[in-house]
């Protein structure tokens, strides 16, 4: 199984947890900044990250605001109250899922 | 970015047909920042496009699902508030006293005035004020979006107030048409029907209006006329 699959059911959760410490940011910002976080190991496509991006919008988790910069406008995404608790949610249930998987592939000696 | 990468950038996306505002002006962003941090610093934007860009987007074919999943999201975070503001004017406090004033006043109207008269005046007044703002809308935003020279002529907020406007009267229609035919076997036509059954007209003509302030409060709200 390739990492994108592997990434697949948690770039939500990517994104939430990094609009939490950043506040706001814009779509190729994110995908900067989880490939320099990850030494380039992961790498966030374009196509994967706005679906994401626009489904959180549409579910009330992230709201939206835009700026000129360069004399373009940038889209700049952030949380919404509700989302900043569902992060919390969803990192929380990551890890707890990460703890599971680490003991099913790596099982203590003489539980077997 | 020299003016020549910018064009290349914006013919890339308009030849997609990308016309929306929102869509276009996201993409355009997120080219251009692909472009200034790219890797390879001798890379023309045309490359930098067709090699690293689309093929990170899923090609031709998952840029336009992008811009269609999109518009649809946008819609619905449109049509929600709207749904949201309907609800409010028929069930929620204290909106909900202004339909109820309206029931009476619309009461009384038909005791004292020609049922059809008011019928007719009620349909003008609800359907062509959100018809003729929301199509004065749309021209402003093409023309302005022509006079600043903009490559998009269009906004996915305002597609979706314009068709959630054209609605209403529609929508009026087809529920006088189903009751129709369910209850009466397609008796009548629509005019028929409400004249047969003038009690009908009251919440029909309550639903005009409010659909006609719903429409309003949309464009008011959300209405996109900002290019730059």
């Amino acid at each position: 199984m390739s990492s994108n699959k592997l990434l697949k059911g948690s770039l939500a959760t990517i994104v939430m947890r990094l609009l939490e410490e950043r506040e706001q940011m814009y779509g190729y910002e994110i995908t900067q900044k989880v490939k320099e976080l990850t030494n380039g190991e992961i790498k966030v496509t374009e196509g994967a990250l706005y679906p994401t991006l626009h489904k959180l919008e549409a579910e009330g988790f992230l709201t939206t605001e835009t700026k000129m910069v360069d004399n373009r406008v940038r889209k700049y995404y952030a949380l919404t109250r509700e989302g900043n608790a569902e992060a919390r949610n969803k990192v929380t249930e990551l890890e707890e899922f990460m703890l599971n998987l680490q003991k099913v592939l790596h099982p203590k000696p003489g539980l077997s | 970015m020299t003016r020549e990468e910018k064009h290349i950038a914006t013919r890339y996306l308009q030849d997609l047909d990308f016309n929306e505002k929102e869509f276009f002006e996201e993409m355009y962003d997120h080219i251009c920042s692909s472009y200034e941090n790219r890797e390879t610093s001798n890379q023309d934007i045309s490359t930098h496009i067709y090699q690293v860009l689309e093929p990170a987007f899923g090609g031709k074919k998952g840029l336009k699902k992008l811009r269609s999943a999109q518009a649809r999201t946008r819609g619905k975070l449109v049509l929600k508030r709207g749904f949201f503001l309907l609800g409010a004017y028929l069930f929620r406090w204290p909106t909900v006293l202004l339909t109820a004033l309206m029931c009476i006043l619309y009461f009384q109207l038909f005791q004292h005035y020609d049922t059809l008269e008011v019928f007719y005046n009620t349909l003008m007044v609800g359907i062509y004020i959100p018809f003729v703002l929301v199509h004065i809308g749309v021209f402003r935003f093409k023309r302005k979006c022509i006079k600043h020279d903009r490559p998009y002529t269009k906004s996915q907020v305002n597609n979706t107030i314009y068709a959630f406007s054209l609605s209403g009267g529609l929508f009026i229609f087809l529920v006088a048409k189903l009751i129709n035919w369910v209850a009466y076997g397609g008796t009548y036509n629509s005019l028929d029907f409400f004249l047969k059954h003038p009690i009908s007209l009251i919440p029909t003509c309550i639903l005009i209006i409010v659909h006609c302030l719903v429409s309003l409060q949309l464009f008011k709200e959300k209405f996109e006329l900002k290019v730059v």
